[in-house]
């Protein structure tokens, strides 16, 4: 017992000795307070063992009385030592969360339940720029105004003071940083007996966080809408097994099923419901992977209801960053409409082909070679084959100039060469062509093809020259006989001036030839004999009596006088107006005078017939005796002189010809009668002649009849060619459905052919009688003012032709379409039109299909345009502005939204949202009673067909009476519904009024105006949805920065552990080898730190980074820090969490290294740590220091440290890249590796990317 | 017999174990608490003892009760050892 004694004092003796030790080299952590009383316990129990000592020895007791005081006092003191250790922790801890709250870059405040704040931490001043005494003490009503206090602080203060936990998100302008979004959290403070006795406020800026939000919503739309905007692409995408994941609108739309119904079944499923055979997916898919891509087409039957359906497809394979396939994408397009485009114009090819071959005149068709020189036949048509003697196959593909060797010095190569030059179409005129072969007259008419062909129109005019030529010669005949006739033949206008007269006539007045014209026939007389020949023409003007001879004295020019008979003859205009006189002046004083002169003169007219072409004879009247033949006539009969005419003439008369005109030659006074011009057929030769006969007196006074006939025979051929030319003409024009027209602008007659009355529904005879009233009552009344104008165009030379496309009213009531061309063919002598002629080509069809492809042009703009503010709306739709698009191409007058929406009674109500009025139509969008409209008392048929998804289109004439109460006070006559459907929802409907006819919508027009609804509905869908995935994405990066937080903390923790372990360890090594763990757990804490606080949750600023871990590990090299000095540059780098935890890792060790090892004693340095990015993506890291450098040839990977041995994996493995060292004037790491391109890569990373 | 000053010791001792247990995860925190609660329960033994021994089996008890401080010195004696030494710190 003793010894139990001395050991307990001989403990509380040692436990006082340490006690001073630990006192004195302040290893301890204990406050002053539990220190004095921890040695007063232990003196007052070694005073305690002291007196047991003693009083055992048995040297005194005296102690022990006074020990017995102090016993008492030994369990108070242990229990102040425990009471002090307990406030001593206390204070500690609190210590320790005072900086905590001031550390934070959160806003930190406590406000009293007076509203008064408490404290506030050191970012909340910084962020409100004042200082603690400005407001703390100070009420929340002071610092933040009346107004904002009630209005949004008071009330959530409430809620917190009554033990809820209130947090939102707030705008605040702060002075310092301007406007930042903050999330405002209340925390109710709980005292120690469990009551509210303030609110923790503190608010978090996110300002980065609210507008990385942002603008992940606006790429998130951004790329929704481009998957659900191609209205004309439909887009499916497939996992490798073909199983569908993915189907936008277009695609519901082509192949007729929603997205809910495909996605997650297999493509194979629906080639089966289309019939499409297994083994083409297959060798698509084969494509597909030798290629990359495959392109195909298939027919398809989708039964939407718009029969078989051509389709283009073409399928893609999608491939990883490995370039393995994951999956495939097939993108499919509706070409059935470009491909019966296609077929019309084939259709119409073949037509304009028909038409080529069947015009009567000549085409061929030219190619340019050589630069133009030259040109190849292409191909010609039927009349052109007829004409030139061969067929198309014979000279197509031939030069021009071979098959035609004359067409050089025709002139007409040279009008190929200017119109193939210059695309201006040319005439070229009636022109001879001749070569070893042929001749003929062409006319030729050359235009230029845009195909850049050169097509040639001509007509074969050789007949027509021909007749011409022989009336020409024919004319000249009669020149000279008038020139050579002995007669004086003169021509004088109504007032006696001369305007012709021939060489016998000057001559018999004694005048050179000419000097007459223009002078007054009385002037040649007396006075008297004057005014008896104008009482004789004024006569003759007046009564138009039979002319008789003349006779009179005229005085020539040298004063002789002589005696004339002049036989007067009337020239009448062609209504038959006396416009002047031709006489025939003869000398009867010679004759009478001398016979002799008279048988000379015989001779000479002899002489004269003699010289004739013609045909002249002269026989008796009575007995057909031929008293005179020319020398025509004895050429071709032989001297018949004294022969009977109708025996020696014609072939074949028993008896006088049954054509004699003797009968014709005089009056019934037996005086001789105007000449007889008639036309006659030669029974002998067969030949055509003009016969001109006349009864005149012979030598012996007797009448006679002389016949002058010319020989007509090739005028007569041409003109009956004419004929046959003009009736094929008529008939072509039969063929081709043409109507024509012929217009006299002079008179205003008017001919047309039956077509043209059958083009407008009647015959010729129903518009009998035709005149040109004819045509202006049944033309378009606002056409006849330009008809009119380019009438005038024509006639003023400016225009070739007139062609204008006109309208007409049809029998039936409805407008038709025609083709008006026409071409004065005849022109007055001053240039003024007089014939006209022209065609009607009925175009109706043409014209009804172009209006229908503009209309639906203009529909397929106006859905392109809604659509593309469909896509390009995010948020929310912009109705107006699709309506004003849409409205303008939906033929309509009117046009809007109504939306449905649940009335207070549960009943489905309609208001209207928007709409679009054509120009004059009064808008209806603030009429009350369109707004909260029921279905069930106004329109429950409505409800019945639109819910179904059916569309409602007819005349409100048509409609209910309870629909037109409503329909009619808007002025509606017809009206087209169409629903808007979201998943079989009916959601509302977009209307178009028609208040100008009661006209209805066609199935093509419900068709386009039905893709609009539905590209609408698909909107209104999609916005709902982004809205849903916007909340989605929010939460998960909440969610996720929680993550990077919890990891934090959870790192923290395992160095708290380390922490706790390192205190049972003694050995230096151990411990240290734990710090560095300990290190290097921060490094990658760090890292997530800097994740949940940066506004990027993928990316980490190098720069905050490595100067983190650099002020890190400075602040354990205490006395390394006043000596050594370091630089971070980091360029502005960013690096993804797999690249910067390697990169964080290898510098801690290096700068650890050089701060262990670089500077020994006293030297010293500067360490760098450099990263930056160099083109290509090469990173490099250089961690450099001016240190006593590494020992030669330390080998990295092989080095006995553990730090360069990590330092050497993390580069090597995880981060690829490559490691240098080079030891001058210290130590410099330089690391090299590649930037991961596709940050998809980082583990740390698929979840947000994925979700995205 | 019982001395005055033995019970007051007793009640004290009673009265501080109270608070102890009330306040025990505060203490589990302290530094070295083990080794200081050990202490003062052989402390504690001793000072029971010390009261007890004047009632019965008086030399045993006083046997017992004198070991009891002598091991409750040694516990205190090493927790000064290992609080002033400062091999150790406190917990956070």
């Amino acid at each position: 017992m003793n010894l139990v004694l001395i050991l307990s004092a001989i403990s509380m003796l040692a436990a006082f000795f340490a006690f001073v030790v630990g006192w004195r080299s302040r290893k301890h952590k204990l406050h002053s307070e539990a220190r004095w009383i921890v040695l007063w316990f232990l003196v007052l129990t070694q005073f305690h063992y002291l007196s047991d000592i003693l009083e055992w020895a048995g040297i005194t007791d005296v102690l022990s009385d006074i020990e017995d005081y102090f016993e008492v006092l030994i369990p108070l003191l242990l229990f102040l030592i425990i009471y002090s250790l307990l406030k001593e922790q206390s204070e500690k801890k609190l210590h320790m969360f005072k900086q905590l709250v001031s550390s934070t870059s959160d806003h930190m405040s406590f406000v009293g339940y007076d509203y008064v704040y408490r404290t506030v931490n050191k970012a909340y001043l910084t962020a409100h720029g004042k200082t603690s005494d400005m407001i703390v003490g100070h009420s929340i009503t002071e610092l933040m105004g009346e107004d904002v206090f009630t209005g949004k602080i008071k009330d959530r203060f409430d809620r917190c003071l009554a033990g809820e936990k209130v947090q939102y998100r707030e705008r605040f302008n702060f002075p310092n940083l301007g406007l930042r979004y903050l999330d405002v959290a209340y925390q109710p403070y709980f005292s120690e007996i469990g009551e509210v006795a303030g609110v923790v406020v503190s608010s978090r800026d996110i300002t980065d966080l609210h507008h990385s939000e942002r603008e992940l919503d606006e790429k998130t739309s951004l790329l929704k809408s481009v998957l659900h905007s191609t209205t004309d692409t439909a887009i499916v995408t497939t996992d490798l097994n073909m199983r569908i994941n993915f189907f936008n609108p277009a695609a519901e739309k082509l192949f007729g099923f929603t997205a809910d119904e495909v996605v997650g079944r297999t493509v194979m499923e629906f080639h089966k419901s289309f019939s499409v055979a297994p083994e083409r997916l297959e060798e698509a898919l084969e494509t597909v992977r030798n290629t990359g891509q495959c392109d195909y087409s298939l027919d398809l039957d989708t039964g939407a209801g718009f029969g078989v359906r051509h389709i283009e497809c073409r399928l893609e394979g999608i491939f990883n960053s490995k370039g393995d396939i994951v999956g495939y994408s097939k993108f499919a397009r509706d070409v059935t409409e470009r491909r019966q485009m296609e077929m019309k114009l084939r259709e119409s090819e073949q037509r304009f082909h028909a038409l080529f071959d069947e015009i009567s005149d000549g085409v061929a068709v030219y190619e340019a070679v050589d630069d133009g020189s030259d040109f190849v036949f292409v191909d010609i048509n039927s009349a052109a084959q007829k004409m030139e003697g061969v067929s198309s196959e014979d000279i197509a593909g031939h030069k021009v100039t071979d098959v035609f060797s004359g067409v050089e010095q025709f002139g007409f190569l040279d009008v190929l060469r200017r119109v193939w030059k210059t695309g201006v179409s040319e005439d070229h005129p009636v022109s001879l062509y001749e070569d070893d072969k042929v001749s003929y007259w062409r006319k030729n008419s050359v235009y230029k093809l845009p195909s850049g062909e050169v097509v040639a129109v001509y007509s074969d005019e050789t007949s027509r020259r021909q007749s011409e030529e022989a009336m020409r010669k024919s004319e000249e005949n009669y020149r000279l006989l008038v020139e050579t006739i002995t007669s004086g033949i003169q021509e004088v206008d109504i007032n006696g001036v001369t305007v012709f007269g021939n060489q016998a006539y000057h001559r018999l007045l004694g005048y050179g030839n000419g000097k007459l014209i223009g002078r007054s026939m009385y002037d040649q007389l007396e006075k008297d004999e004057a005014k008896r020949l104008y009482d004789h023409i004024k006569l003759l003007i007046e009564q138009q009596p039979e002319p008789e001879p003349w006779f009179g004295t005229l005085t020539k020019k040298d004063g002789t006088v002589i005696d004339v008979q002049t036989d007067w003859n009337y020239k009448r205009s062609k209504s038959g107006e006396v416009t002047g006189f031709i006489s025939v002046l003869t000398d009867v004083s010679q004759s009478k005078r001398d016979e002799e002169k008279l048988k000379a003169e015989h001779a000479r007219f002899v002489t004269v017939m003699d010289s004739l072409d013609a045909i002249v004879y002269v026989a008796d009247m009575q007995t057909h005796e031929v008293l005179f033949a020319n020398k025509t006539v004895r050429k071709q009969c032989g001297d018949v002189t004294g022969g009977i005419c109708w025996q020696v003439l014609q072939v074949g008369q028993t008896e006088p010809c049954p054509f004699c005109t003797n009968n014709r030659l005089l009056d019934k006074n037996g005086k001789p009668n105007e000449p007889y011009v008639w036309e006659f057929q030669n029974t002998d030769n067969g030949r055509w002649y003009q016969c001109r006969d006349q009864a005149i007196p012979w030598l012996d006074g007797r009448l006679v009849r002389i016949e002058i006939a010319t020989d007509i025979n090739d005028r007569k051929l041409a003109e009956e060619a004419l004929v046959v030319d003009k009736r094929r003409l008529a008939d072509i024009l039969q063929g081709t459905n043409v109507g024509t027209w012929e217009w006299n602008i002079i008179t205003g007659e008017l001919l047309l052919n039956e077509r043209w009355a059958g083009i407008i529904g009647y015959t010729l005879q129903e518009l009998s009688p035709v005149t040109m009233d004819t045509w202006t009552k049944f033309a378009h009344p606002e056409d006849l003012a330009k008809v009119d104008e380019m009438l005038e165009n024509h006639f003023s030379g400016e225009l070739e032709y007139y062609m204008f496309e006109a309208r007409m009213k049809h029998r039936n009531g409805n407008w038709i379409w025609v083709v008006d061309r026409g071409k004065v063919s005849k022109w007055s002598d001053d240039g003024r039109p007089m014939l006209m002629s022209g065609t009607h080509i009925d175009i109706t069809e043409r014209k009804l299909a172009e209006e229908e492809v503009i209309k639906r042009e203009r529909y397929l703009n106006g859905l392109n345009e809604s659509a593309q503010i469909l896509l390009a709306s995010a948020g929310s739709i912009p109705f107006q502005k699709f309506l004003d698009s849409l409205g303008p191409a939906a033929s309509a007058s009117r046009t809007y939204i109504f939306m449905n929406h649940p009335g207070t009674q549960g009943d489905l109500l309609l208001s209207q949202k928007a709409e679009w009025c054509a120009l004059g139509i009064a808008p209806e969008i603030d009429n009350p009673l369109l707004q909260d409209l029921s279905y069930d008392k106004w329109l429950p048929r409505w409800w019945d067909i639109l819910h179904k998804g059916d569309l409602i289109n007819g005349r409100v004439a048509d409609f209910p009476e309870m629909e037109r109460e409503i329909l009619d006070p808007q002025n509606i006559l017809a009206i087209l519904v169409i629903p808007l459907m979201i998943d079989d929802e009916f959601i509302g409907f977009i209307g178009f009024d028609n208040c100008v006819s009661d006209q209805e919508w066609n199935d093509v027009e419900q068709t386009f105006l039905r893709t609009a609804a539905g590209d609408l509905s698909q909107a209104i869908r999609r916005v709902r949805a982004e809205k849903k995935v916007r909340i989605s994405l929010r939460e998960k990066e909440v969610l996720l920065r929680e993550i990077h937080h919890r990891v934090k903390n959870n790192m923290q923790v395992v160095t708290s552990l380390l922490n706790l372990q390192a205190r049972k360890v003694t050995d230096v090594k151990a411990l240290d080898a734990i710090q560095e763990s300990q290190r290097r757990i921060g490094v990658i804490s760090q890292v997530h730190e800097a994740l949940y606080l940066s506004g990027d949750l993928s990316r980490i600023s190098m720069d905050k980074y490595l100067t983190g871990i650099l002020r890190e590990i400075t602040s354990l090299y205490l006395d390394a820090e006043d000596s050594i000095g370091y630089l971070v540059d980091a360029d502005d780098l960013v690096l993804s969490i797999s690249e910067a935890i390697p990169v964080g890792l290898v510098t801690n060790e290096l700068v650890t290294n050089a701060f262990k090892h670089a500077f020994p004693g006293d030297r010293k340095g500067f360490i760098s740590i450099t990263i930056r990015k160099h083109p290509g993506g090469i990173v490099e890291l250089l961690v450099a220091d001016d240190g006593v450098g590494m020992p030669d040839g330390l080998d990295i990977d092989g080095a006995g440290s553990l730090g360069l041995q990590i330092v050497y994996s993390l580069v090597k493995i995880q981060l690829g890249g490559s490691i240098e060292v080079t030891n001058h004037k210290g130590t410099t790491f330089s690391i090299k590796f590649n930037q991961s391109k596709d940050q998809k890569h980082d583990p740390m990373l698929q979840g947000i990317t994925g979700s995205r | 017999m019982i001395q005055e000053n033995q019970l007051l010791t007793l009640l004290l001792v009673a009265g501080f174990w109270f608070f102890i247990i009330f306040n025990r995860k505060r203490m589990a925190d302290l530094q070295e608490s083990g080794l200081f609660l050990a202490a003062f329960g052989a402390l504690s033994a001793g000072w029971l003892l010390t009261t007890l021994e004047e009632l019965f089996l008086a030399d045993i008890l006083n046997t017992i009760e004198h070991v009891s401080f002598s091991v409750g010195s040694i516990l205190f004696a090493l927790w000064v050892l290992r609080v002033f030494s400062g091999k150790k710190e406190a917990s956070e």
